[in-house]
């Protein structure tokens, strides 16, 4: 998924990683956890960070209007589109996927447009999914919505004229890798409200899961097929000539500057878990960062959909702690290629890791107002944490100091033939990152571990998007260390977490996520073996296992587990919905 | 003067021409995000790549690729659609001309009513202490970013963060066409910060040209004639002393049209700025394209009014 800054997906970029260095301390091995009424960030060295209450009941009461701002306008505000973190707060609000989270629990789907949860096969590779008889589309459709417009939602996910970021990933449909946007063997619609998918393997655990995205979302064929035949489809031009089945409706949309949402007339809130208090929405878009979050603290009823710029959230720390808010949100790590040398060979990668000052990286973040040092690679918001030794990880060696530890490195230098822990090799070391802040200190961070242990090496910083799209996620390119790259889950599951950055299978030769190129045939069957696994808590072990043998094989250095900080006026009552990592705009309340 | 409009007019078409395929040719020639692949999403199946990029018309050649473009603006003044967002580009940049055209024309009146008069007492008045606390704050003026001036006035002025609650902060703009009030209210510390280095720079330039031209013969004539002061300055100096100011006012109004980034940016006023900013982050190609390609129409567009201007202000300017 992709958040704020118009960034390549999967990017994980917090605002908040500048420069509040004052407001956390340098304490390594804390812990960060969300819920209940307030957001809290604790470390090992005793600070915590009481934020704003950002629970789900906060007295909220129906009605008036919900004001929100934001640096960013929106890209595709189309449920088979959409794939940016503000574009889904608008998608989530106005449709219906046919499963979803309440706001302070994302790893627990509850049916949305769904009936109830799933029936899924013994086999794993039928999942049966009955919606509500009584859910009805916004004007002027105004008809009941039917298993065939999900049906048809699905088609489109696999519309090359509809591209979706994820649907091949995690909709491993029967004859979806033939669709052109038409009928898919592998959906069949028994009767208006039943729809059965059959899968190509056993992925029915994960696949409920992934119902949460907006691709499950219902669209009506006759609405959509005329705009979908356009190249690319013009759904998403002007959205208020969309379909509506959620709480609301767009009543008007600029793009890039304004959206205005009001109440769908024909949404029952009996069958929808959303209690949709504000009656109008106005979200302002195009702001000045540093104007849009001083506006917001100074006033009662702003929402700021983004992250406030360092400077604003370090006097928010200071002064107006209870209109700030801090929570999980994905993964910084620095990506070793694991294909070409010197880092095809894992005693030399667990050097690197060994040597690596992660308390570094997580200054040069920001503190540990902006995250906690990582010892693996599932990070707090997932199920499959805690079973995956939480903070302390796993305990390898190589990960026990987060401020580096070159003896262990020397051990691991000497295991991969380099008798005098130092690299006598020919390798020269290509290290690409980000120009942008803080990507030129982390590539100096890990230059500076690698020239500890005698590597040549080499920093090249380019903007965001040229190090993915030309360097670190294009294969050819052969960059060794990509030390500014960072996840965050689709959706609140392991394999969201793991299976797109570290399986072999995912890896592409463009616009590749798995920096690390690892393809390691142990892995990949132990994550498809995990990913078939219904039982909860057999499942959370499994990926804890996953998560053992991918940081024992040490395909990048685990840098911090981030969070992500919002802001919000003195008296709106925000909702954090904690799986997207932004305010609900179907919870929050301006009373 | 017909035949001179006509042929500038027909400069104008080609250095368009040459603008668009020098843009077209940065796109491609310097290391930038490939559309396609942020278009695509996270780790999209490579046929998804292909596809889009098909579908954009990013596998044809480079000048394939600009030819189709050119022909689109030229027979249906059709600019494409945004690779990021799918809006058509054309109805992007007229939407957000207005906001943009309010802007420049404001800030070009408050500019002119307090840049004239400041360089003409600074020029009379040489030396004294009105020149020099005038021409003191004017470097001041200059020296100060924009950004910086824009998050000043709002941090003082603004009343939602300011200090005295005065004047309507950022993201307040409105409509001419909705409501000419509050347009008007919106707009009043956008301009005067947009304002502040131009009235000083043109403050100077005024005095500087103006001291030069009280030097001349005519003026000392005229003043022998025994023409009233007032007309010597209005009349005869002013007369020549202008035509620069003229000739970088219209540059500035060509410019500003364009947009003003940074101002539109502190204030969020959609103009057509905050768009090209937008498209240069987000490597999109329609919307560099078309926002360059008016950004450089209004300059040389400006640039021929004042040539042609010249011909009324100067007696010695004559086209043929």
């Amino acid at each position: 998924m992709r958040i704020p800054r118009a960034l390549p997906a999967a990017l994980l970029v917090s605002a908040t990683a500048l420069a509040v260095a004052a407001c956390g301390s340098s304490g390594g091995g804390s812990s960060s956890s969300t819920g209940g009424s307030s957001t809290s960030s604790s470390s090992s060295s005793g600070t915590t960070f009481k934020g704003a209450n950002i629970a789900v009941s906060q007295g909220q009461k129906k009605g008036g209007t919900l004001n929100l701002t934001s640096a960013e306008g929106w890209e595709h505000l189309d449920p088979g589109q959409g794939y940016f973190q503000i574009d889904y707060n608008v998608i989530y609000a106005v449709q219906r996927p046919l499963y979803g989270n309440m706001p302070d629990n994302g790893k627990k789907e509850i049916p949305d447009l769904a009936a109830g949860m799933p029936t899924i096969s013994k086999d794993g590779k039928t999942v049966t999914v009955h919606i509500k008889p009584n859910v009805k589309w916004s004007p002027p459709l105004n008809r009941t919505v039917t298993s065939d417009d999900v049906k048809y939602a699905f088609e489109r996910d696999f519309n090359p004229n509809v591209p979706n970021a994820y649907a091949s990933s995690y909709y491993p449909i029967v004859g979806s890798d033939k669709s052109k946007g038409g009928p898919i063997s592998g959906i069949q619609t028994p009767n208006k409200t039943t729809i059965v998918f059959h899968l190509t393997r056993n992925f029915g655990g994960t696949f409920v899961q992934s119902l949460t995205l907006p691709g499950s979302a219902a669209v009506p064929r006759e609405v959509a097929a005329s705009m979908d035949k356009k190249n690319p489809t013009v759904y998403d031009s002007d959205p208020t000539k969309q379909a509506f089945d959620g709480p609301y409706m767009i009543q008007s949309y600029n793009a890039g500057r304004s959206i205005t949402l009001v109440r769908n007339p024909n949404w029952d809130s009996s069958t929808d878990f959303r209690p949709a208090y504000a009656d109008k929405i106005v979200w302002k878009a195009g702001a000045d960062a540093n104007v849009a979050a001083r506006q917001t603290l100074d006033s009662p009823d702003l929402l700021m959909m983004d992250g406030p710029p360092a400077p604003v959230l370090k006097t928010a720390y200071q002064t107006k702690r209870s209109q700030l808010s801090v929570a999980p949100l994905g993964d910084y790590y620095a990506a070793l290629n694991t294909t070409v040398p010197p880092f095809n060979n894992v005693n030399l990668r667990r050097a690197a890791v060994a040597a690596a000052d992660r308390q570094a990286y997580l200054l040069a973040r920001g503190g540990t107002l902006v995250g906690t040092v990582a010892t693996h690679f599932l990070g707090p918001t997932d199920a499959a944490f805690n079973a995956a030794g939480g903070n302390n990880g796993f305990g390898f060696d190589f990960l026990k100091n987060p401020n580096g530890d070159l003896t262990v490195a020397k051990k691991y230098m000497k295991a991969a033939g380099y008798p005098s822990g130092k690299y006598t090799g020919n390798a020269n070391v290509l290290i690409v990152g980000s120009n942008s802040d803080p990507g030129p200190k982390e590539l100096q961070i890990v230059q500076a571990g690698l020239n500890s242990l005698g590597f040549k090496t080499t920093i090249k910083a380019v903007p965001q998007q040229t190090m993915y799209s030309k360097f670190c996620g294009y294969v050819k390119a052969h960059v060794n260390v990509c030390p500014t790259a960072g996840w965050i889950p689709d959706f609140s599951d392991a394999y969201a977490y793991l299976y797109v950055p570290f399986n072999g299978k995912a890896i592409i030769p463009v616009n590749n996520s798995n920096w690390s190129v690892l393809n390691d045939p142990k892995i990949n069957a132990a994550m498809d073996q995990a990913s078939a696994i219904t039982d909860p808590q057999k499942r959370i072990q499994a990926w804890a296992n996953v998560d053992k043998m991918l940081t024992s094989t040490a395909p990048a250095i685990p840098e911090i587990w981030a969070t992500n900080a919002l802001v919000k006026g003195s008296t709106v009552k925000g909702v954090l919905d904690t799986w997207n990592d932004d305010w609900d705009l179907s919870f929050s309340s301006p009373q | 003067m017909g035949q001179y409009i006509i042929r500038r007019t027909l400069w104008v078409i080609l250095l368009l021409f040459v603008v668009s395929a020098v843009t077209f040719l940065i796109f491609y020639t310097l290391p930038s995000a490939d559309p396609a692949v942020l278009r695509a999403g996270k780790s999209p199946d490579p046929t998804l790549i292909a596809q889009i990029r098909h579908t954009l018309g990013l596998d044809k050649p480079v000048y394939v690729q600009y030819y189709k473009y050119m022909k689109g603006i030229i027979l249906h003044f059709d600019f494409g659609y945004s690779f990021q967002d799918s809006q058509p580009v054309r109805k992007e940049i007229f939407s957000r001309l207005p906001a943009t055209i309010s802007l420049t024309v404001g800030a070009v009146v408050v500019w002119l009513m307090i840049g004239i008069p400041v360089g003409i007492i600074s020029a009379i008045k040489r030396r004294s202490v009105a020149d020099r606390a005038s021409m003191g704050g004017a470097l001041l003026a200059i020296s100060a970013p924009v950004y910086w001036l824009g998050l000043l006035a709002l941090y003082l002025f603004a009343n939602d963060i300011g200090l005295v609650h005065i004047f309507d902060g950022s993201g307040t703009y409105t409509p001419l066409s909705q409501d000419p009030g509050r347009w008007f209210g919106s707009l009043i510390l956008p301009w005067f910060v947009l304002a502040a280095s131009f009235a000083a720079f043109y403050a100077r330039l005024l005095r500087a040209n103006l001291i030069d031209v009280m030097g001349e013969d005519y003026i000392r004539t005229a003043r022998a004639k025994g023409l009233p002061e007032r007309r010597v300055i209005g009349r005869h100096a002013m007369r020549s002393a202008i035509t620069p100011i003229v000739t970088v006012l219209g540059l500035d109004i060509g410019i500003l049209l364009g947009g003003a980034i940074l101002t539109e940016d502190v204030f969020n006023i959609p103009g057509i700025g905050r768009l090209a900013y937008e498209g240069i982050i987000n490597a999109d190609l329609p919307v560099i394209q078309g926002t360059v390609l008016f950004g450089a129409l209004f300059i040389v567009v400006a640039n021929l009014v004042v040539d042609i201007a010249y011909a009324f202000l100067d007696p010695r300017v004559r086209y043929s």
